[in-house]
């Protein structure tokens, strides 16, 4: 047992006892970096955990977002369609060339339609030929199966105008079958819109899962840190420095699992690329998968790291108020 | 410095801890505060540091009522409050130094400022050497005058100890309250809560006495 010395006059700096104001916020900026960086430390000193936990937050926050972005390129190659206003007529197969010859002429006339495209039936075998795969069972065949195709692209996009246009255009003796494509396009985009629906209920209820997960994992922390928060709050420490290292650990998270959500989104959407560059070619359209993009990936960050920080804040806020006296 | 005026405290159980408590403690006074155990002496010391309120009564440390604090004001009314605790309340995941250190960091004190302090605290209570040392390494003697260079460091206006000899033997326990007075000596404001009537004979100091809840004694 060491011996207790008698009393010393303390060092001239260790009888202030006030601490200034501006001592206190360069104070408080360093126990912004401490504190980081300890919460850092303490993460990366249980890596596996806090990989698993990182892991399963990625991955509850890149299916929404992927599923977003699927929509959003769905929503753009349907755009792309709605533009054009094209109505296609398949001309009757007995008609000769001269006959198809002097119909595109009178079309060429008419001063409702934008554009007039033939593609005769030995064009169109050609193409279907390539990008169909069925050259074979189209070689063995000895007629020409397919009939001269116009597409017209009309100048009034209104939809009852383009119904009415159809109508005429199919009265016309050499058209057999006059298509809209916007009557599917519409069905198509019904369902698009249900699926959205889908989408959002889904991204909530992982948004849910995100908060749960990440406030399950500083609600553990608290509890490991119980005796700390106590005689910490009984010295006169603000809530505010009581909660810092775990909204430090929740931001992480969210900083974190954004980060891996956004590669896996990256990934999946690089796969798929050359795939639905192939489907495009088939449809001649010339289509590119987007990705998050700037705006995606900041919104992407600021949604995990608001459920990260928001998630610690509930987990400490609810111990921190059984603390108040009564 | 510390005054009270009627106070009553009842728990939400129903239990009376206290009842109509008057007296007034002046700065730099050194008060003892005794009584059976469940006489109501851990209350007033609550009470004091507002981690409980009182049902009734006022309670005013430096003229300030504690009923007008709310939830902000209470960190600022604590770091002017060192503690000491009868199971002294180390923490054992971190050294003696930090343990000590850890007022300090709530108050915003630079960290080389910190460690003068703390250093200076290790020194009067005689543990300088075992700055690196984790608390639970330590004897029980130790442990308890850790505990008070934590209270002390930060220089509160007030110090509270709660049985801060309850485990220790008679020798240590006068070391201890040697340990009191010096700060007392400095003008520090003690309020110290034991029901060793030996010792608290010895030391001759104000005596507040409670019985089941009253404050029957001020002498």
């Amino acid at each position: 047992m060491s011996k207790l010395k008698s009393p010393q006059p303390p060092l001239r700096g260790a009888m202030q006892h006030k601490v200034s104001a501006e001592d206190k916020r360069r104070r408080w900026l360093q126990h912004h970096q401490e504190v980081a960086k300890d919460c850092l430390r303490q993460l990366l000193g249980s890596p596996v955990s806090t990989f698993m936990t990182v892991l399963v937050l990625a991955v509850a926050l890149a299916l929404p977002s992927f599923l977003f972005t699927s929509l959003s390129n769905i929503t753009k190659l349907t755009d792309s369609w709605e533009s054009e206003n094209k109505i296609s007529l398949y001309l009757k197969l007995e008609l000769t060339e001269s006959e198809i010859d002097s119909f595109v002429q009178r079309l060429l006339l008419r001063n409702d339609l934008v554009a007039i495209d033939l593609i005769d039936s030995e064009q169109g075998l050609l193409e279907f030929k390539e990008f169909s795969g069925f050259s074979q069972v189209l070689d063995s065949l000895s007629e020409n199966p397919l009939p001269a195709v116009i597409s017209v692209l009309a100048k009034d996009n209104s939809e009852a105008g383009l119904a009415t246009l159809q109508q005429q255009l199919l009265a016309m003796a050499p058209v057999d079958e006059a298509l809209l494509d916007l009557g599917w396009l519409k069905r198509f985009k019904g369902f698009l819109l249900v699926i959205q629906r889908v989408v959002i209920t889904l991204s909530i209820l992982l948004a849910f899962a995100v908060l749960l997960i990440i406030g399950n994992t500083i609600r553990l922390n608290v509890e490991n840190s119980r005796d700390e928060i106590l005689v910490s709050k009984l010295m006169g420490a603000t809530n505010a420095w009581v909660r810092r290292p775990f909204l430090y650990t929740g931001i992480f998270y969210g900083v974190v699992a954004t980060a891996v959500a956004w590669l896996i989104i990256e990934l999946a959407l690089m796969t798929m690329q050359t795939p639905v560059l192939q489907l495009a070619q088939l449809y001649q359209t010339r289509f590119q998968l987007t990705g998050l993009g700037a705006l995606g990936s900041c919104i992407l960050l600021i949604i995990g790291v608001s459920l990260g920080w928001l998630a610690a804040l509930l987990s400490v806020n609810k111990f921190l108020n059984k603390l108040e006296p009564k | 410095m510390i005054k009270f005026e009627h106070v009553s405290k009842k728990y939400a159980t129903g239990f009376e801890a206290i009842q109509d408590v008057s007296f007034a403690i002046n700065a730099g006074e050194l008060v003892f505060l005794t009584g059976h155990s469940g006489a109501g002496k851990s209350t007033i010391l609550k009470l004091i540091m507002l981690m409980e309120r009182a049902s009734s009564g006022s309670v005013q440390i430096e003229n300030k009522a504690l009923s007008q604090m709310g939830s902000k004001d209470i960190p600022l009314h604590r770091q002017q409050i060192g503690v000491v605790f009868q199971n002294h309340q180390l923490l054992s995941d971190r050294s003696v130094f930090d343990n000590i250190a850890l007022p300090l960091r709530i108050c915003g004190y630079d960290t080389v400022d910190a460690g003068r302090r703390v250093r200076a605290a290790l020194d009067k209570v005689g543990l300088l050497s075992r700055e690196k040392y984790n608390p639970k390494l330590l004897s029980t003697g130790e442990q308890q005058r850790v505990g008070i260079a934590r209270a002390i460091v930060h220089k509160p206006k007030i110090l509270l100890a709660d049985e801060p000899t309850g485990n220790l033997d008679p020798q240590l326990s006068a070391e201890v309250m040697t340990l009191f007075q010096q700060f007392n000596q400095v003008g520090t404001t003690v309020l110290v809560a034991s029901h060793d009537l030996n010792l608290i004979r010895r030391m001759n100091c104000r005596t507040l006495t409670l019985k089941e809840g009253r404050l029957v004694d001020d002498v």
